[in-house]
């Protein structure tokens, strides 16, 4: 199982892909991406099974990501996992196809509540 | 609704303890004093934008003081192989975005909803303008001595 990691920050990316061990994803394996646009080649090359997206992020957000993905089609299971918390933001993700949205900072066992019944 | 510099600060030091706590593994911050001149540090700054305008806020500390927070955000342990000054600058920058998510939280239902940009790291020390004012809180967080830096427009916040 390869799950997308999508945010500006290494250091993210490093406690993202972390806390999904700990969740108890031993098995998922990952590809990184630092922007919107390079997580939209790398998902065109090379689908993963999840992305995991930052919301604000250089050259495309990660809300912009989503909406290219559907708008081509592409019903790729997503999440976000971001510092925002707006609840319109929140309905925004939904209404575009997000699976989930998770706050920054989380503790693996959020992390795991949410990707549980998507990864199962 | 239009808050004064002191109120959003007092927002922004209430974020600034709650992620130091949360994200940081840190015991919470004190505040030691507030002022209007700060002191050249390395500073994490992001910008939230209202209706009404934009402020910055920050979070700075010394060299020493900026990798303990960045090695708090990583897990960690202190007295390991010191982090590039890269790893710092990006990890500082992911710990203000957290807190600016924490104070949006905060302020949303005083204010008019705020679009946080995306961080800096600097070196140096912000001015105030005709239009804009720098509130300072010089803070403990843990054995660290930082600051909580806000900036804002003269006439009040975006909200």
């Amino acid at each position: 199982m390869q799950i997308l990691v999508v945010d500006d920050s290494k250091a993210m990316r490093s406690i993202v892909m972390r806390a999904v061990r700990q969740a108890g994803f031993d098995a998922a394996s990952f590809v990184e991406a630092a922007n919107g646009a390079d997580a939209l080649k790398a998902i065109r090359e090379a689908p993963p099974a999840l992305v995991l997206a930052d919301w604000n992020m250089p050259e495309m957000s990660g809300i912009e990501l989503l909406k290219a993905l559907r708008a081509e089609g592409n019903p790729i299971k997503f999440g976000f996992v971001t510092s925002e918390s707006d609840p319109t933001m929140r309905d925004l993700a939904f209404q575009s196809g997000a699976s989930f949205m998770i706050t920054k900072p989380f503790t693996p066992d959020a992390l795991r509540a949410v990707l549980g019944p998507v990864l199962t | 609704m239009s808050l004064g510099g002191a109120t959003w600060l007092g927002d922004l030091e209430a974020s600034v303890d709650e992620i130091a706590r949360t994200a940081l593994g840190m015991e919470g911050s004190t505040v030691r004093a507030r002022t209007d001149v700060p002191r050249p540090l390395d500073v994490a700054f992001i910008g939230l934008v209202g209706p009404g305008g934009g402020i910055q806020i920050g979070l700075g500390a010394d060299p020493a003081g900026c990798e303990t927070f960045a090695r708090g955000l990583l897990g960690m342990p202190a007295g390991g192989e010191p982090l590039p000054g890269p790893e710092i600058a990006d990890a500082m920058c992911e710990i203000i975005n957290i807190v600016a998510g924490a104070f949006k939280g905060r302020v949303r239902d005083r204010a008019s909803p705020l679009q946080m940009g995306l961080p800096v790291f600097i070196h140096g020390s912000v001015q105030a303008t005709d239009h804009t004012a720098v509130r300072v809180a010089e803070v403990t967080i843990g054995a660290v001595e930082a600051v909580v830096v806000l900036v804002h427009p003269r006439a009040g916040g975006p909200g």
